[in-house]
């Protein structure tokens, strides 16, 4: 009896002091939505009316809802592993008269932003300010003025889409054969996968050597797609078509590299796209099983948000 | 119970007072004023006869008043404003001879004076003798006033670095024609129509602004350094009417005009300034004030009758 109790009282120490996993942490599926960056202007920083000679403020809430980047096991920091990135993301800040509101940065970087993750489930918050001065309008002859803020983001994400899919080598056999799985005619991934561009849909085929999947790729965010490898060059003051919509995808299936066509970069038109991706037909003697495919998107990202502020002369 | 409602509703006003004065909320009921508040109507100086002065009836070999209040309800204040006054020299004289020209200085609206600044301005005549036949004549005193003024108006416009719209990014603002009301000043600003043009340089654009000026008031427009001339006896050449000096600043620089003075025709015209030296494209949309000032002199004038009896 002694021994009882002191097997449980031991359970429960183990308990309290968490050196026990609680069963469905790494359950909660984190990487679903559509958001990858977020921001917000904090409420009434700046007003909506302010007056000339003194100093204006503008801050941006920076939320990442996505799930990238995730934080290493070993460091436990989110790390970008887009190389030639300055941290997660920059932000640049335009829409107003320079001479008027002198000495504000035109651009931030936020290092650390982690995604979500098991461990933080809604991802990470960093605040970014930028600081002004108004000039005296009496020196312009100014009355008033309505300037507009426009904070734009550039920034390097990513999507990993996990979906779980049957490999049959002989689809089409006539033989009776107990199979543990079927391919159905497309496997549907809605709700995102806690990133801004999506996989929307898989359809897989099974070839004589080889099996393709068609994977539909759509932009289910408010902005725009950027070439990665453009972003730190023409995002945001020279986006064009050129570097616009383009996606890099890979991926993996039993072990195997997706090998995709058309090469990348994918370009996606209006804000859609597929790419038709091969791995080699396992042997015909292996019965049906289930298996991961999973694929990863790599892109930049720009969206913005606006501003406005009235400034009115000092009476 | 009464008494008790009555601290609870005292103490909660207090509450309020106090976060009010402290600046913790606004108070609802007080709107901030800017002078841009007082810059509506069509208006400079308004003049006006006072009240029997002169008389409608009088009678001859007889001292009278002629008397006119002035108002100023426009934004601008005016300096060396004239007022002349002109009688039938054959029926009526004035006392001080001097008087025929009368100079005068009136503050605008503004947020110090909300009203304006009035002036009364009064001369004494003499009715003389009129015709032995007659039992009466009707004679006429006219009164003419002469003034130098401004119109201003800020307004934010929007510069647009990609006019082909090749940049695929969010702009802040869209280039639109911005109609005006008048800008309490006889003279106004009616329309403003922007538009970005190419440069020679192809890194270049070139903000460009067609404005629309009109004569509102119930006046003339004149140049504004012969306001003297035109309320004396001096001749008034034709080329001296319906100019107005232009100055329109983009943010802090000065924009080209043409054509510099304007010449109103039909009473209204339009002005075209461009800013030569341009803007790089490669800066985002953003928006800028463009000030417009319109410098002229305006004059216009009021008469009445009197009525001379035997």
């Amino acid at each position: 009896m002694r021994k009882i109790i002191l097997v449980i009282l031991i359970l429960f120490l183990f308990l309290s002091f968490g050196c026990t996993t609680k069963t469905g942490e790494t359950d909660v599926d984190y990487r679903t939505g559509t958001q990858g960056i977020v921001m917000n202007f904090m409420t009434d920083i700046p007003p909506a009316k302010m007056y000339d000679d003194m100093p204006i403020d503008l801050v941006v809430e920076i939320k990442n809802k996505g799930a990238y980047p995730q934080p290493t096991s070993i460091t436990g920091w989110a790390i970008i592993t887009t190389s030639g990135t300055n941290g997660i993301g920059t932000f640049y800040l335009s829409g107003f008269d320079d001479t008027l509101i002198m000495g504000m940065p035109k651009q931030m970087s936020v290092s650390n932003l982690e995604g979500k993750n098991p461990y933080n489930l809604e991802g990470g918050y960093d605040v970014i300010s930028f600081r002004g001065n108004i000039i005296n309008f009496d020196s312009r002859n100014i009355d008033s003025y309505n300037a507009n803020f426009l904070v734009t983001s550039c920034y390097n994400y990513e999507t990993i889409t996990s979906q779980t899919i049957c490999v049959d080598p002989e689809p089409y056999s006539a033989k009776e054969k107990t199979k543990v799985c079927t391919i159905p005619p497309s496997y549907s991934l809605s709700g995102g996968q806690g990133a801004p561009v999506a996989v929307t849909k898989i359809e897989e085929a099974v070839l004589s050597n080889k099996i393709q999947f068609k994977v539909y790729i759509k932009n289910l965010g408010d902005g725009k797609i950027v070439d990665k490898n453009r972003l730190n060059i023409d995002c945001p003051y020279s986006l064009d078509y050129t570097n616009l919509n383009k996606v890099y995808v890979s991926g993996r299936v039993s072990g195997y590299s997706l090998s995709c066509k058309p090469n990348n970069p994918i370009n996606l038109i209006n804000g859609e796209g597929s790419v038709v991706c091969t791995v080699p037909k396992p042997a015909m003697s292996k019965s049906a099983y289930t298996t991961p495919l999973q694929v990863k998107l790599e892109y930049g990202y720009s969206s913005s948000i606006q501003r406005s502020v009235e400034i009115l002369n000092t009476p | 119970m009464n008494i008790k409602q009555n601290k609870n509703t005292g103490i909660i006003l207090l509450i309020i007072t106090t976060l009010i004065f402290s600046g913790c909320i606004q108070n609802p009921f007080v709107k901030t004023t800017t002078q841009d508040d007082f810059r509506t109507g069509s208006q400079g100086i308004l003049m006006e006869f006072l009240t029997n002065a002169p008389p409608s009836e009088t009678y001859e070999e007889y001292p009278f008043q002629v008397g006119v209040i002035l108002e100023n309800v426009g934004a601008y204040d005016t300096k060396n404003g004239f007022i002349s006054f002109t009688i039938e020299e054959d029926y009526m004289e004035l006392m001080n001879q001097n008087d025929d020209v009368v100079s005068f200085s009136l503050k605008g609206k503004s947020v110090s004076l909300p009203t304006g600044d009035q002036l009364v301005k009064i001369i004494k005549a003499n009715t003389k003798k009129i015709d032995e036949q007659s039992e009466k004549h009707d004679s006429t005193v006219l009164a003419n006033v002469c003034y130098q003024y401004q119109t201003k108006k800020d307004v934010t416009i929007c510069i647009d670095t990609d006019i082909y719209n090749l940049k695929e990014m969010q702009k802040v603002c869209n280039i639109k024609d911005i109609t005006l009301t008048p800008q309490g000043a006889p003279v106004a600003i009616t329309k403003i129509e922007s538009e970005m043009l190419p440069a020679e340089d192809d890194n270049l654009i070139k903000p460009a602004f067609k404005i629309q000026i009109k004569n509102v008031g119930n006046g003339e427009v004149i140049d504004k350094g012969k306001i003297s001339d035109i309320c004396s006896s001096e001749p008034v050449d034709y080329k001296e009417l319906n100019t107005v000096d232009i100055k329109v600043m983009l943010s802090n620089e000065e924009l080209e005009c043409k054509p510099t003075p304007l010449k109103l025709k039909s009473n209204e015209d339009e002005v075209r300034c461009i800013l030569e030296k341009g803007i790089p494209k490669d800066r985002a949309t953003y928006t800028s004030p463009l000030t417009i000032e319109l410098d002229y002199g305006y004059t216009y004038s009021i008469s009445t009758k009197v009525v001379i009896r035997k």
